[in-house]
């Protein structure tokens, strides 16, 4: 979670700017780290909007409540003022709107177009398993391995009910489904371990149906790649003579 | 005894017909909450607490989605609030058909009969109040009963917006025009015009739901060229919709409420009338694709929705306006309706405001699925909404039964 002054740093050159936060930005756009500096200015923008609606409420009920009178002295609003109270708060609330809007594409942008050279692996989720299978052929369970560094990009389908592949530190989910093909990319940096899990209810044990994004580093990964692949090929001819 | 209770359950009269809606939707409301307490136990510690059958579990949620939406809110609403108040609101006699209106209330009696069977049949659905195949078409669950509870609702709903829309064109006191309608009878209108678009389609897809269960038709199985996709968008393509069905009668309600104890004009009316619900019901049908942001919709339609549902804050933040400006110059009477009255104005402040991230697409990759959505949800819904059905209750308790 950024500092406030980060948060409001942010916030302005979002608003004065609109370049200046694309200026120093890296090759690849994160979409997690997009994600994060959206949110912290969404919170920004509804927090107050909320207070300062709330003030107004608060205090309208403090200063109005009955004392002397026994009935309300409502103002009589002019043609005018009736038209006015319509249509300005209601060009504020759509300035605000497509100016989250706008925010909310780029971002979506970045989260829809996958980078060149991802390592592009396929998903098949199943009750209750998510099945990876790597170009060179190598397959692994409830586990992806990926190497820091490098986009990864998920093709999904699933083998029978609906499921969604959510990985809450690269802040990214979508569901899978028989019949139709998804996909999801996201930016591994470090090394390190991620929290797969499931998010669309799938049956009695949906809620073990969770995985592990594993970061490596890029020459472990290549070491742990090949031996896979290896191992899977020995295992595909194996089977191939065996039938 | 017999003599009234019979008088009672053959009633044509709206006032009783709105009672029968109360009581029904009091008692879903009360089976319906015990369910979420039962969960919140379940869910207070790691492991089996209540129950070590996950199934139970699921039969909980299920009853408690369902029932508080469709048996409790609904019906709270735009059958008991609706009945009781828009006739005497307009000065009509009755409803436009009396008869109907108590086929209405009987078949929404079989729709809560037919859910609280869940509980004594071997074979309880699971499929929460959503019901997405495939995992509804394979599950051992009955998805039979929640396709026919829906149905029943559903029929309910259909004959109480021909019933209304009906009693509010034709059935006026002589001389009150369109713009003296009192806040309420406006937002019943839209309400029940949204029903009468959208019940219909969701109507249908239980309906393919049910033949792709028990007849083995393969709407939603890609494998004989269905796809599971059509049902999420016919589901929320009614029930997003259905949110503004519970949302304007209770905001409806609330300004009665407001303009009542703060006894004040309400503020603005044709703002709240045109802008306010008008916009609601512009915008209802296109907003349905911010449930399904991570279901591998294309890009165009889900940025395209993005942009619709931010602007439903339009309408709302109107309905909003109207609301806090009532109690402008007011001579504001504390009563315990009054009290619910100004806690929706909090609480569906803070729902409203919650609901703005969730539209945004991307921000909605991450935040779909998790409790930030039932958070939002509950806070217009369970906590504005039923604020809003306990004031209105307290606020006719004395006009139904003549006591303080």
């Amino acid at each position: 979670m950024p500092e406030l002054r980060t948060v409001l740093a942010a916030a302005l050159t979002g608003l004065l700017v609109p370049g200046a936060a694309m200026a120093g930005a890296e090759p690849i756009a994160d979409p997690a780290a997009g994600w994060d500096r959206l949110w912290d200015e969404m919170l920004v923008d509804i927090t107050v909007i909320g207070v300062a609606f709330a003030a107004v409420a608060a205090w309208f009920m403090w200063r109005y409540r009955r004392r002397d009178r026994a009935e309300g002295d409502p103002p009589r609003l002019s043609a005018a003022a009736a038209v006015g109270w319509a249509v300005i708060p209601a060009f504020a609330f759509m300035a605000d709107d497509f100016f989250l809007a706008a925010k909310g594409w780029e971002l979506w942008k970045d989260y829809r177009t996958v980078p060149e050279g991802a390592l592009e692996v396929r998903l098949e989720s199943a009750m209750w398993s998510w099945n990876y299978t790597y170009p060179n052929g190598a397959v692994t369970v409830n586990e992806l391995r990926v190497p820091a560094g490098r986009p990864v990009l998920l093709r999904m389908t699933s083998r029978d009910v609906v499921h969604s592949h959510f990985i809450p530190d690269f802040r990214v989910k979508e569901d899978s489904m028989p019949g139709r093909i998804t996909y999801l990319w996201f930016y591994p940096k470090e090394p390190g371990e991620h929290v797969v899990t499931c998010a669309e209810y799938c049956g009695l044990l949906h809620s073990r149906m969770a995985g592990k994004v594993i970061v490596m580093a890029p020459d472990a990964f290549e070491a742990w790649y090949r031996a896979a692949g290896r191992k899977a090929a020995a295992e595909a001819a194996a089977g191939g003579e065996e039938a | 005894m017999g003599a009234t209770l019979k008088s009672w359950l053959f009633t044509t009269d709206h006032k009783r017909v709105g009672i029968l809606y109360l009581i029904g939707s009091l008692a879903a409301f009360a089976i319906a909450g015990a369910m979420s307490i039962l969960m919140r136990i379940e869910l207070s510690a790691i492991g089996p607490t209540l129950t070590d059958n996950p199934q139970q579990y699921n039969v909980w949620l299920y009853f408690h989605g369902a029932a508080m939406i469709l048996g409790f809110q609904i019906p709270a609403l735009t059958g008991f609030l609706a009945n009781y108040c828009v006739p005497l609101m307009i000065g009509a006699r009755d409803v436009a058909f009396p008869r109907l209106n108590a086929l209405s209330v009987w078949l929404f009696w079989a729709g809560i009969v037919l859910a609280l069977a869940t509980f004594v049949i071997p074979d309880p659905p699971d499929v929460m109040w959503t019901g997405y195949p495939p995992y509804s078409t394979m599950t051992w669950g009955n998805t039979a009963f929640y396709s026919f509870t829906v149905l029943l609702l559903g029929f309910s709903s259909i004959l109480g917006g021909v019933n209304f829309l009906t009693t509010v064109a034709y059935m006026r006191a002589p001389g009150m025009g369109w713009n003296q309608l009192n806040v309420f009878v406006w937002s019943i209108v839209v309400a029940f015009v949204i029903q009468l678009i959208f019940v219909p389609v969701l109507g249908t897809a239980v309906t393919m739901l049910l033949f792709d269960k028990y007849l083995g038709t393969t709407f939603f199985q890609p494998a004989n060229g269905g796809d599971v996709l059509i049902y999420q968008n016919l589901f929320w393509f009614y029930s997003h919709p259905a949110v503004y069905v519970i949302l304007l009668p209770f905001l409806g309600i609330t300004y009665e409420i407001v303009a009542t104890f703060a006894r004040n004009r309400v503020f603005n009316y044709k703002m709240v009338i045109y802008g306010g619900f008008g916009g609601v019901l512009l915008l209802a049908g296109e907003v349905w694709v911010h449930h399904l942001y991570t279901a591998g919709l294309p890009d165009w339609l889900r940025v395209g929705q993005m942009v619709s549902t931010l602007l439903i804050s339009v309408p709302v933040g109107l309905l909003m306006i109207g609301l806090v400006g009532t109690l402008y110059r007011g001579a504001i009477e504390y009563r315990t309706p009054m009290l619910y009255a100004l806690g929706v104005v909090f609480f569906f402040l803070i729902g409203g405001l919650t609901g703005i991230p969730n539209a945004i697409a991307s921000l909605d990759l991450h935040l779909q699925d998790t409790y930030f959505i039932p958070g939002h949800f509950h806070y217009v819904m369970a906590v504005a909404g039923t604020f809003a059905i306990f004031g209105a209750v307290y606020y006719l308790f004395p006009k139904m039964t003549g006591r303080m």
